[in-house]
């Protein structure tokens, strides 16, 4: 266990994603000093969400081998759970005393944990109950069952969750009109980025890393060589689910709204799938740098082209996996194969 | 050498066993035992049963009748990593490396899940696997990933792999399968060595009649799914059931019994 954890300061590939940690943080604190534009830091924000994203479902995906077409399920669940929760908080004390209603960051935050947790909870449920069931598929029909999963809870939100009229959108506006809402957010934005990298790293790079890289090489060599199978591929699952459910959160808290289509759809899937893609499968940096450069091309197509960025973005998607199959990751060590060693 | 064996500890006992595959019985009420520090040679045709016996063993497949006994401990059913972690490896006839990790990561995965599994750091499994490689002749290898290997080198890291999880029973599945002579000199060495250094026990699949019939010190015939013989090779070679069904030529199965003193 130690060895595990001398491997977060000892390593090259972790410390790639600390001098990440180091720029974003920088990059906080010159906002703070007025150094850096807003522009700048929501970039920067944008970022550490891509990553973060493509770190919690590569726990299942490129370390374990298992592709989730659903995870927006954990992602849209988080965010439900969350906007449902402080939108009922803010219109209860808003209610109860309308002539002094003050949101400050600290109790708006408490009410945000509530929903991240219960979010989390509830992701984790359905990943280490449903999940289970689906993980004992393979290949495309794992893939197949996770869209299923995705869209049965979508429908089921749509069924019984209206509350303004017809919709099952949640606005939680007030959260905008904190002071120094941006800033605080982007402390709590990088903490959980934080928080994400090391699970991810460690998941990776300790002995539980090793069984999921057996169980996506050869999963019944690796079941017959002693890797309880079933019980890492459920771990790594619920692992993931709960990783993607609290930057669902997030994404609810920074956008100031809960969007049930948007949170749920397939597209929010294909995002995490193709960073993943693009960086590599198989390792910690893969996704990691897939993240950035995947966020990168979305930026560069998203004035130019606004709707039909995703036609570019698809057809990149289709060239890396076409023509560079073990991604970013796979260039560098096809460049230089005596990197292979570093990349975690 | 069977002569020595009687008074030794019962390693593996299969009783009575039956596997069937909705109308197929690819393995009907098989008995044998396998005695501590002994080779056993599974031999038949294809189709006689030989791997499905394999899967029985490890827990891949789940018997319909009998039970199999290992050390005193009935592990009929069990699934095949708690059996793993017992101590029974086995190498696959279709070799099944971890193709993108490296070789000694492969050999790695094996000590750290293996008998060992819960009671072993990185670093110890890193050397035990290294120990390995080094033995079984891959350790210029090591930092290689394992789909470059051949198929040569292929079958050795499947036998790394399992010596790595330092097991007390090792099943052999075609090991020499695929082989040139050479390599299969080179691998019959390999399999004394292991015999002689590590003392595990072994039972080995294998249709390489010479090998088996040298290396074995009892051998099993397995014949659409029974038991159709066992013995010492010498009165295996010679059971006319044996040679009709399986060795053919009972000239050619003399010779090998003649060649059992040389090698």
């Amino acid at each position: 266990m130690n060895d595990t954890i001398r491997k977060l300061y000892t390593r090259p590939s972790a410390l790639i994603a600390w001098g990440l940690v180091l720029i974003f943080v920088v990059v906080g604190v010159l906002f703070k000093a007025g150094l850096v534009s807003l522009n700048t830091a929501t970039i920067a924000m944008d970022l550490m969400v891509n990553i973060g994203l493509a770190l919690s479902l590569a726990i299942i995906m490129s370390y374990a081998g298992y592709v989730s077409f659903g995870h927006a399920v954990f992602y849209g669940l988080g965010g439900f759970l969350t906007g449902y929760i402080v939108y009922n908080a803010v219109q209860t004390a808003y209610t109860a005393n309308p002539q002094n209603f003050n949101l400050t960051f600290g109790r708006a935050l408490g009410w945000w944990l509530e929903g991240a947790v219960l979010g989390a909870l509830a992701s984790a449920a359905l990943a280490g109950t449903v999940g289970a069931a689906v993980l004992r598929l393979r290949g495309a029909f794992f893939a197949i069952a996770t869209i299923g999963l995705d869209y049965a809870v979508l429908y089921l939100v749509k069924l019984y969750h209206n509350p303004l009229s017809g919709s099952a959108d949640i606005p939680v506006t007030q959260l905008g009109a904190i002071e120094g809402f941006f800033y605080k957010t982007y402390v709590l934005v990088t903490v959980f980025f934080i928080v994400t990298v090391i699970v991810a790293y460690l998941a990776r790079v300790s002995k539980f890393g090793y069984g999921l890289s057996a169980i996506r090489e050869d999963e019944d060599a690796a079941e017959v060589l002693g890797v309880d199978t079933t019980r890492y591929k459920v771990y790594a699952f619920i692992l993931s689910a709960v990783l993607t459910s609290l930057w669902g959160s997030i994404t609810v808290w920074r956008q100031n709204s809960f969007g049930v289509d948007i949170m749920f759809s397939l597209r929010e899937s294909v995002h995490m799938i193709a960073m993943n893609v693009i960086g590599g499968l198989g390792s910690f940096l893969g996704p990691t740098l897939g993240g950035m450069v995947y966020y990168a091309l979305y930026r560069a197509t998203l004035t130019k082209l606004a709707n039909s960025q995703f036609i570019v973005v698809g057809i990149i998607v289709i060239l890396f996996i076409s023509l560079l199959p073990e991604g970013l990751v796979g260039l560098v060590k096809l460049v230089r194969p005596k990197l292979r060693k570093y990349i975690d | 050498m069977a002569a020595q064996l009687k008074g030794a500890r019962v390693a593996l006992e299969v009783d009575n066993v039956t596997k069937r595959f909705g109308g197929l019985t690819a393995l009907d009420h098989v008995s044998f035992k396998v005695y501590e520090g002994e080779i056993l040679g599974l031999i038949g045709p294809n189709g006689a049963g030989k791997t499905t016996m394999f899967n029985v063993i490890t827990g891949v497949y789940k018997p319909e009748e009998g039970r199999v006994i290992y050390y005193g401990e009935d592990i009929t059913g069990l699934k095949p990593h708690v059996i793993a972690r017992k101590g029974i490896a086995r190498t696959h006839q279709v070799v099944k490396p971890f193709n993108e990790l490296t070789v000694l990561e492969n050999a790695m995965i094996g000590a750290l899940f293996g008998t060992r599994h819960g009671q072993i750091t990185e670093e110890e499994a890193r050397s035990i696997a290294m120990e390995i490689l080094e033995f079984v002749g891959l350790a210029e290898k090591a930092e290689e990933p394992a789909k470059v290997l051949n198929i040569q080198e292929k079958k050795r890291l499947e036998l790394a792999r399992a010596l790595a999880e330092e097991p007390r029973l090792l099943l052999l599945d075609e090991v020499l399968a695929g082989l040139n002579p050479t390599e299969v000199a080179h691998m019959l060495d390999l399999l004394r060595k292991i015999r002689r250094e590590k003392g595990v026990t072994m039972i080995m699949i294998e249709h390489v009649m010479h090998a088996v019939m040298n290396l074995a010190d009892r051998i099993v015939v397995l014949h659409f799914g029974r038991k159709l013989a066992e013995g010492t090779p010498e009165e295996v070679a010679r059971n006319p059931e044996v040679i009709a069904a399986y060795l053919g030529d009972p000239e050619l199965a003399l010779k090998f019994v003649r060649r059992l003193g040389g090698v």
